[in-house]
């Protein structure tokens, strides 16, 4: 809590790296220890495990099967960014639309689209088609709901003097609602990539013949226990890394807001909170 | 005199007036659950998709009326919502002390910062086929998916209300030497809990969706298996209403944790900013 404010010397920095770092080795090594040797089928060595990843990078099957994989992801997760973004942009702009589309768009954001998969791989097939369709279905909520929020969410003062300026609507929807409503655009779509994971796993272990899903329901059903594991830790890197990543861009975008007054920034991120996942 | 009299007029007006828009606006939401209902139907009708895919509103009315008149069917509710609860409540035992500890000292919350990340970012549904190997299709391989689900973002909202205790209340906690038992219960606690209580009603629809989720694609009793059941015997109508009543599960779910959330927390000001 205090070492925002304290001066960064050298030490502190490594005190810093090695705390955040101590504790995930520490399992890591006991991974390692615990199941070296091991004959339990359902815990191979962690070292078959990590040869396993390599090799599966090595001959191409574990890199097809994560490219398939991600392919679908950023293509429903763009065709929901996209129409999420747009749709809440409209939707914040008009209260007389929106308000007359609340019920219907709250009964929906709680439908579990996990539940369509079987019946859009039943009724289109297993094809990469109906499992992007279901991603972008099941990431476009969050999005075009936090958008709607974020553009609500901006203050009247900014939109009354934008209009007393007799700004262009172009330009008003770029430089003020778009960026207005961005803190909050991040916030659905964060959401969105975590369910935007879920959708490819569920589509690929419900049918299919490709995807990191599939590998992993696959093995485990051949009791290939090895590779099983191989596949839920690769997606777990994915996973992280994706995060990782999107915090990053995040940070690069929203720099300009992160570095405004705590206490503004405070309430506004108590709001958005909230409104994750929800 | 007469101001007052006008003023109560106007008073009147205004409030028959927005009586009137609120009128206005219930008839247009009507009106957009309606045209979405005859859009539908229309749709389905039409030929332009699968049967399979979209059947009609009115088959779908009839296949769910049909199906709230069998046991089974109310079997099936009772697995999703028990499991997704005892999974719920099994979260909330094992995050909010680790999240209220975390929250309590920096070094611990740098410590488990990464293996945090890395759980809540994971689809746990993904461990699914392993859990299966190990305990088959029985109620504890549903709630391991549910609890690894629900309890990284409940220590993650935990962490950020056990944050906010104010410098000043550590301080008089710490100048009055109040140990720590009661320092966790009485002070970090109740500070803690408007954020826990978000986490929790998060949480909630997490539960019911990776229920839901794991009933796909396990064949575990529940909705989720009734449906996927119902859309492989060609019965898509019944397959639909089973999707509208995981919808109507997940919507009074959430609305009961949005409305035990708002009365659970009456004795907190207004944090309306």
């Amino acid at each position: 809590m205090t070492d925002a404010h304290a001066p960064v010397t050298a030490s502190a920095r490594i005190g810093r790296v090695v705390t955040l770092l101590w504790l995930p080795v520490v399992l890591l090594i006991a991974v390692f220890w615990l199941t070296a040797g091991s004959t339990n089928i359902y815990f191979p060595p962690a070292t078959t495990v990590v040869s396993t990843i390599v090799d599966g990078f090595a001959d191409g099957e574990l890199g097809a099967a994560l490219g398939y994989s991600m392919t679908n992801f950023a293509l429903g997760f763009f065709i929901a960014g996209i129409v999420g973004i747009a749709g809440g942009l409209f939707l914040g702009e008009r209260p007389a639309i929106r308000g007359a589309f609340e019920p219907m768009l709250n009964f929906v954001r709680a439908l579990p689209f996990v539940a369509l998969v079987p019946i859009f791989i039943i009724a289109l097939g297993i094809s990469a088609a109906p499992k992007i369709a279901l991603i972008a279905l099941g990431c476009l909520w969050p999005v075009l709901l936090n958008t709607t929020d974020g553009v609500r969410a901006i203050s009247p003062s900014i939109l009354e003097t934008s209009r007393s300026y007799r700004v262009g609507s172009a330009l008003r929807l770029r430089r003020v609602t778009l960026m207005g409503a961005l803190p909050q655009i991040f916030a659905g779509l964060r959401v969105a990539l975590s369910v935007g994971i879920v959708m490819v796993v569920v589509s690929e272990m419900y049918g299919s013949t490709e995807g990191i899903g599939y590998y992993i329901l696959f093995s485990a059903q051949r009791f290939a226990i090895a590779e099983t594991w191989a596949g839920t830790f690769v997606l777990a890197a994915v996973g992280y890394l994706l995060n990782v990543v999107f915090v990053w861009i995040e940070h690069l975008t929203l720099g300009w807001y992160e570095r405004r007054a705590p206490r503004v920034r405070g309430t506004r991120t108590a709001r958005s909170a909230q409104k994750v996942l929800a | 005199m007469t101001l007052s009299v006008t003023l109560r007029r106007t008073g009147e007006a205004r409030r028959a007036g927005s009586e009137r828009s609120k009128l206005s606006r219930v008839a247009a939401q009507i009106g957009v659950i309606a045209g979405a209902i005859i859009l539908w139907e229309v749709i389905a009708r039409s030929g332009v998709l699968p049967a399979s895919l979209l059947p009609p509103f009115s088959e779908v009315v009839v296949a769910l009326v049909s199906l709230l008149g069998q046991a089974s069917f109310w079997g099936d509710v009772g697995a999703t919502l028990g499991g997704a609860m005892l999974g719920l409540v099994t979260s909330a035992v094992i995050a909010i002390p680790i999240g209220l500890l975390a929250g309590l000292s920096p070094f611990v919350e740098r410590s488990t910062r990464i293996l945090v990340d890395i759980g809540r970012s994971f689809p746990s549904i993904a461990l699914l086929p392993v859990i299966i190997l190990f305990y088959g299709t029985t109620l504890p391989t549903k709630l391991i998916v549910i609890v690894l689900a629900c309890s990284f973002p409940l220590i993650v909202q935990t962490i950020y209300g056990a944050r906010g205790i104010e410098e000043s209340i550590i301080e008089t906690a710490r100048s009055y030497r109040i140990r720590f038992r009661l320092y966790f219960l009485r002070v970090a606690l109740p500070t803690a809990t408007p954020s826990i209580m978000t986490g929790l009603r998060l949480a909630t629809t997490v539960a019911v969706l990776v229920a839901v989720g794991a009933e796909v694609i396990g064949g575990l009793p529940g909705i989720g298996q009734g449906l996927a059941q119902a859309q492989l015997d060609g019965a898509s109508a019944t397959a639909f209403a089973y999707f509208v009543v995981a919808g109507t599960l997940g919507f009074v779910v959430t609305r009961l944790a949005e409305l035990l959330e708002a009365r659970f927390l009456r004795w907190r000001p207004s944090d309306n900013d």
